[in-house]
């Protein structure tokens, strides 16, 4: 049986039996993979510290001769991004764009981009990036590359330049200019200028510049509020992580 | 499982065997037959005592383990009111940590750990029990006894932020070696945090 090498960031691990474990994770060639991990739980040597969430690693890949699931024969942990654990709203920020990426694995032309995204904001974030700016940047750009990107240059209803004030529309995906508000369908936002040109900035810059975004306090509220409305009504469910990070950043 | 080879009475027990954790069916089969081979008596007595499990045991009031009355055997001891709390994720963690037999204080219970990618927050643990154990039972020192994994050393490093307004010495078990271990055949993460958590000698 053919084994493979591959980079990877684990997403999820479970209990699999006595022994196992099974994990999720995110490669830059296939998505979200599901392994098994066998007789995880005891040995320390094929698997030492690697099976946590938000782990970048190598794991050694054979397929399952039925079924989906791959076995997972041995990681090695390339980065742990350890300094998140000790911080955690940065902690809380990883871990809403590790989900989103898992939930973004298709397009398959787009998953290598979608894997290095990814890295990128986690090494930022355990580099000591402020997370208030570093995940509504990074959360639009994953959504671009996924092909859920929204349309903030022109009004979604008419196709003219917008002028304020303007709306959000959320099942339109893009900007509605006020004389449009009525005409379109579907559950609608306020937008500030100011959000408007920060999320049009950050969806158009690298990912390599995004660090250098600042988003202050309400325009980040503002722009979390959206983000999170718009991958709910996309994805057909809230990210669990979501709820982690309105814990931490509570008060 | 084929429904001609056994009798409907062993298939349920079965049945019922192959749910609990590591036992699969042929396992489930074995256990069965010996139930029905053994004395009655003892088939009772472990009627009786699963029936009595969950009809007895509760969570302590207090530190939420295991109980059969109101407070655990550990806490109901007055002589364990060192000053000191050890805080677990739960109770097979107090379980493992009380036969050591190193620690004379008492124990709180999580109820598990924080869990980013889960959802998992605060609120869905025991951390305001712990928050009011400190502030009213004259607690001096919290001892965070959690696994060093990326959901233990966050819980660790979300009670060390809760805990320490409190005017309260908290500290965590250390990371590192394990006993019987060698250094070259220790992955690098670990040999870190040995290193960041080394001790005077």
């Amino acid at each position: 049986m053919t084994s493979r090498q591959t980079p990877a960031i684990v997403l999820q691990i479970r209990d699999y039996g006595e022994a196992d474990r099974l994990v999720n994770f995110l490669t830059p060639d296939g998505g979200r993979v599901s392994g098994i991990a066998k007789h995880a739980k005891k040995s320390k040597r094929r698997f030492a510290n690697c099976l946590e969430p938000l782990n970048r690693v190598i794991f050694q890949l054979s397929p399952r001769p039925r079924g989906d699931l791959e076995f997972i024969q041995q990681g090695e942990l390339v980065n742990p991004f350890s300094h998140l654990r000790r911080d955690l709203r940065r902690l809380a920020a990883g871990a809403v764009l590790a989900e989103l990426a898992g939930e973004l694995s298709a397009p398959v032309e787009a998953t290598g981009s979608i894997f290095q995204t990814l890295n990128q904001a986690l090494e930022l974030l355990d580099g000591g990036g402020a997370p208030d700016s570093l995940l509504p940047a990074f959360f639009l750009h994953l959504l671009k590359l996924g092909g859920y990107g929204p349309r903030w240059r022109d009004c979604r209803q008419c196709g003219r330049e917008p002028a304020p004030p303007l709306y959000f529309s959320i099942s339109k995906g893009g900007v509605v200019c006020s004389s449009c508000r009525n005409a379109a369908a579907g559950p609608m936002l306020p937008l500030t200028p100011g959000v408007w040109k920060l999320l049009r900035l950050a969806q158009d810059l690298p990912p390599e510049k995004l660090h250098r975004l600042r988003f202050p306090p309400s325009q980040r509220d503002q722009s979390l509020a959206l983000l999170q409305k718009f991958s709910r009504h996309h994805l057909g469910r809230d990210l669990k992580s979501w709820s982690f990070w309105e814990k931490m950043t509570r008060g | 499982m084929s429904k001609g080879a056994y009798p409907a009475a062993l298939r349920r027990v079965i049945a019922a065997l192959s749910k609990w954790p590591g036992i699969g069916e042929k396992t489930a089969a074995r256990m069965a037959m010996y139930l029905l081979r053994a004395p009655r008596g003892e088939v009772g007595e472990l009627a009786q005592a699963l029936l009595e499990l969950k009809e007895k045991i509760r969570l302590c009031r207090r530190c939420f383990a295991f109980a059969d009355a109101d407070l655990c055997p550990l806490c109901a001891d007055g002589e364990r009111r060192t000053g000191q709390l050890l805080v677990v994720a739960d109770p097979g963690d107090l379980l493992a940590l009380e036969k050591v037999g190193w620690f004379k204080g008492q124990y709180h219970v999580l109820g598990g750990l924080l869990s980013p990618l889960e959802g998992v927050g605060p609120d869905d643990l025991r951390v305001r029990e712990l928050l009011e154990r400190v502030r009213g039972e004259g607690i001096q020192e919290v001892i965070l006894a959690l696994n060093p994994s990326l959901e233990g050393e966050a819980t660790t490093t979300y009670l060390g932020q809760e805990l320490r307004p409190l005017g309260v010495k908290v500290s965590h078990i250390a990371y590192g070696l394990p006993m019987g271990g060698d250094i070259k055949y220790t992955d690098q993460q670990t040999l870190k945090e040995a290193l960041s958590h080394r001790v005077e000698a």
